[in-house]
Formats: structure tokens, C-alpha cells, sequence
């Protein structure tokens, strides 16, 4: 994965001098496409549930969405410990990308979560195991932008970025596996037998793999790649400028 | 209970609240890349300038 990257989207130049190449606005046309094909799936083709009503749509963007999350701060992980290895730029940038894309996919997921549970649980939040799990990872992450913006020494915010992204990811790993060791949820499962006290859970058929497994694509696959190559372009402009200031900073100096 | 009592729950309010949640975020993070990019672009042209001087 990480010779892909290298070869590929982390060779991006930077957003401002150069337009952005033909394969990024082509991936771009098709994550519109496709977000718009998966919207159809899931808000008119798939049959409404009769037991939840309409809400339970949601569920087609509410479980991608924590993939696209999970590739995102996946991303981190490859791109903190190819940092560590290498000390290239390159790998900080592809890190940093991945965790602000998989901070929005994990907001979406769990606010959409939050939204379904207000009819089908009564409530809007419930500190159940998976619920807390999945609210501290999106409070990780948020920490993680929030401590390297406020890093000044460029090599310290980038070592401990890539530290901080590995060491994070266990809390996205936590987080999916947690209703399989924890019975007491009531967050149901989607892959296997849900928890014995899960609550909301519907009938899973044919319809539903059809339109699921689509969003699954775009919203686990198709919008984080295409939304992080846009932001390594944005990082690569952000280095770009912070050594230009300081270039100019040491020459006043001087 | 016969088939005719069957009542779908009217939860169609909060599915529409969860796409305009998901369209808020998804928006809110695109409007911050283009922001971000034009705020780089004066960077930049200032930069150029402070180069030129």
C-alpha cells in the first residue's frame, strides 16, 4: 500500500502552483456520481423498514461512514510509521490527511448514530459500551489536530504526530470490536449475531446488500481516497509556504 | 393485530435531519478546504512580493 501511495497520490505538488492533474477531477466526477448513485440506493430503491420507519436509511452512510473513518486514520498509521522509518515529509503529510478526512467520516458516523437512536431508542445518547467508544475515538483524533497545531518545532510536531497516530488507532480497533466483547450493548450488529440485549436490529435481505454494499464502496473507499488526495495537496502547499516564511524570516535575520 | 392495523413508525423527520447533519459536515470540511487554499494563495502572493523587494 504504502509503494502505491508513494507512487501515486503523496507526489501531488502543492495546491496553488500547479492545477490539480486530470486523475484527481476524474475521481472527484466519480465520487459525485457515486455519492448521488448511493443516495438513490438508500433514500428511494431499498425498501422502506417496517418496523422503524424511515430513519433506518440512515443506516446505509451511518455504517460506511466508520469505514471511511477506519481507512482514513488507517491512512495515519501508514504514514506515521513510514515517517518514523524514513523521516520523509511525505508520509507526515499523507498522516495528517488521513486523520482530518476520517475525523469528518467518524462525526458523520456518529451523529447519524445519534439521530437514528432518538425514535428507535428514545434517546439521543446512552453511554453504552459502543457508543463511548466511538465518541472517545472522535475525541482522540480531535486531540491529535489539536496538539499539532499547537507544536512550533516542525520535527517535534511530526514525530509526535506519527506516534500519536499509531497509538490511536487502538481506540478505532476498540471501537469495532467492542460489541463482540462486550454483550451488555445495545448497539446491534450488522456482520453476525448481534448482543443478546442489542436494540433497533432489523431484516437483513437481499435489497439490503444491494443497496448497502455500493455505500460501502463510496463512502468507505471512493470518498476518503478522493477527499485525502485533495487535502495532501493542501498540506503540501501549507509545507510549502511555512518554508518560504521562514526562508524569508532567516534572510531579514541575516 | 391484523395486517390492515399495522402502523409504519413516522420516523421520516429524522432521517431528513440525518442527511442535512451529513451535508453540513461533509460541506463545512470542502468550504474549509477551499478557504484554506485561497488563504495559501495570498500567502503566496505576499511571499512573492517580500521576494521581489
Amino acid at each position: 500500500m504504502s509503494t502505491i501511495l508513494s507512487q501515486s497520490v503523496l507526489h501531488t505538488p502543492n495546491v496553488t502552483s500547479t492545477p490539480a492533474p486530470r486523475r484527481l477531477l476524474i475521481l472527484t466526477a466519480v465520487a459525485v456520481i457515486s455519492v448521488l448513485i448511493g443516495l438513490y440506493l438508500a433514500l428511494v430503491w431499498v425498501h422502506t423498514d417496517p418496523d422503524q420507519g424511515e430513519v433506518q436509511r440512515l443506516f446505509y452512510i451511518h455504517m460506511p461512514s466508520f469505514f471511511g473513518a477506519f481507512v482514513g486514520f488507517g491512512a495515519a498509521v501508514v504514514g506515521g510509521i513510514q515517517y518514523l522509518r524514513t523521516r520523509n515529509l511525505k508520509w507526515d503529510t499523507l498522516a495528517v490527511s488521513g486523520v482530518e478526512v476520517g475525523l469528518a467520516l467518524s462525526l458523520v458516523n456518529l451523529l447519524t448514530g445519534s439521530i437514528w437512536a432518538r425514535p428507535i431508542w428514545n434517546t439521543w445518547w446512552t453511554w453504552d459500551p459502543r457508543l463511548t467508544s466511538a465518541a472517545i475515538m472522535c475525541l482522540t483524533y480531535a486531540a491529535y489536530l489539536m496538539l499539532r497545531g499547537a507544536m512550533e518545532n516542525p520535527d517535534t510536531r511530526r514525530r509526535f504526530s506519527a506516534i500519536y497516530g499509531i497509538l490511536a488507532f487502538s481506540t478505532v480497533i476498540f471501537t469495532l470490536m467492542i460489541i463482540r466483547i462486550r454483550p451488555d450493548t445495545i448497539h446491534p450488529a450488522v456482520i453476525g449475531a448481534s448482543p443478546q440485549n442489542a436494540e433497533g436490529g432489523f431484516e437483513a435481505g437481499a435489497n439490503t446488500a444491494i443497496a448497502l454494499l455500493p455505500n460501502l464502496l463510496i463512502w468507505g473507499v471512493i470518498i476518503p481516497w478522493v477527499l485525502m488526495w485533495w487535502r495532501i495537496r493542501l498540506q503540501n502547499t501549507m509545507e510549502k509556504v511555512a518554508a518560504r516564511k521562514a526562508a524569508i524570516a532567516d534572510s531579514m535575520e541575516s | 393485530m391484523t395486517t390492515s392495523d399495522f402502523v409504519m413508525p413516522q420516523t421520516a423527520d429524522y432521517l431528513w435531519l440525518g442527511m442535512g447533519v451529513v451535508a453540513l459536515i461533509m460541506g463545512v470540511f470542502i468550504v474549509s478546504y477551499f478557504i484554506r487554499a485561497r488563504s495559501l494563495r495570498r500567502d503566496m502572493d505576499l511571499l512573492d512580493s517580500l521576494e521581489q523587494e
